[in-house]
């Protein structure tokens, strides 16, 4: 059976790598698809990890990223790296999944069981627990590997639907109107969205990151 | 988001201005709602009149509300970090096995940029 990742999948002329020419080129620049997988597997898997919180889930986005690459090879004309171009393609892999599951989903959704607003607030719309002030000196925060190791413990310790809005402004710099489109949501969900995500956040860092002697 | 109770009035005749003018038929914000307009207001979202003025008051008065602040824009700009890379403290990896099971996937994939050879 002939293997559709072989080198002469490139005799449509467009490349200037031809099949059997040796070039000075590192695997991860190459253009051939056999050095894909080895080049550029892990680094789309571990994007594709840091937006969706699921090794399966990232694997298989990784896999239908590379077999529209390979498809697709002829549309790279090299005026981006080849992991950029993988990594573009990934993005909108990860955006079609979140289109179809949030169509799936009831509509429940933004609505957590273990409410993060009714823990957080009292009767009187106080805050219930006093928290510690460790945001004071944020450029020094932002120099410790430990703060973003506690962060994003926390990101995987928020349900995967809950941060979606998140992940998508912040991560991936997504436009509100198309936020919306993509989950389905009203721009007063997204607010909401938004606004539990960085309170169940915040409060995980306060727990984790105090504890484990952040300094602040 | 919920509705709480306002705050319980207060009937002393206190006629010191910022005290007076407060309560004079205005409730006050409450954390909660606090909470929801910092949140915006990251989304760059505008805040109407009676919102800033009222939002400008509770941040001098509460302490929390601007510890609170000062900590969603710092998860915020802690974010921005992953923005086009994958999170680097987390040590995640494709394993050898998932490697495998893609690697024939894309070699049964069968559809190459000039069709199946015979």
């Amino acid at each position: 059976m002939e293997s559709c990742v072989s080198s002469s999948s490139f005799s449509s002329g467009q490349n200037a790598v031809a099949a059997n020419v040796v070039t000075d080129v590192s695997p991860e620049q190459s253009v051939d698809p056999e050095h894909w997988l080895e080049a550029h597997g892990n680094y789309l898997f571990r994007y594709a990890f840091s937006r969706v919180n699921s090794r399966e889930l990232a694997e298989e986005l990784v896999q239908e990223t590379l077999l529209s690459a390979i498809r697709g090879v002829s549309g790279f004309e090299g005026r981006s790296t080849v992991r950029t171009w993988l990594v573009g393609i990934l993005k909108n892999k990860i955006i079609d999944h979140l289109r179809r599951a949030s169509r799936k989903e009831s509509k429940e959704v933004l609505t957590d069981e273990d409410d993060v607003l009714d823990r957080q607030f009292n009767r009187l719309g106080i805050w219930s627990t006093i928290f510690g002030d460790w945001a004071r000196d944020p450029d020094q925060v932002l120099e410790q590997k430990e703060f973003f190791r506690t962060l994003e413990g926390c990101l995987r310790k928020i349900p995967e639907r809950s941060q979606r809005a998140f992940m998508l402004k912040t991560f991936e710099n997504t436009d509100s109107d198309e936020i919306c489109k993509i989950l389905n949501i009203s721009a007063s969900n997204l607010w909401v969205s938004l606004h539990r995500c960085r309170l169940a956040l915040r409060e995980c860092l306060d727990k984790n990151w105090v504890k484990a002697g952040g300094r602040s | 988001m919920g509705t709480e109770q306002n705050p319980p009035s207060n009937h002393s005749h206190d006629t010191s201005g910022l005290s007076s003018w407060l309560h004079c038929g205005v409730s006050l914000m409450s954390c909660r709602q606090y909470s929801e307009l910092a949140s915006r207001k990251l989304d760059d979202i505008p805040l109407s009149l009676p919102q800033r003025v009222q939002y400008a008051v509770h941040k001098v008065l509460c302490l929390m509300c601007r510890r609170f602040e000062r900590q969603i824009a710092l998860i915020e700009r802690a974010a921005l970090r992953y923005r086009s890379q994958p999170m680097p403290e987390t040590e995640v990896a494709l394993g050898a096995e998932a490697k495998d099971r893609i690697r024939s996937a894309l070699t049964r994939c069968g559809s190459s940029p000039n069709g199946s050879n015979d």
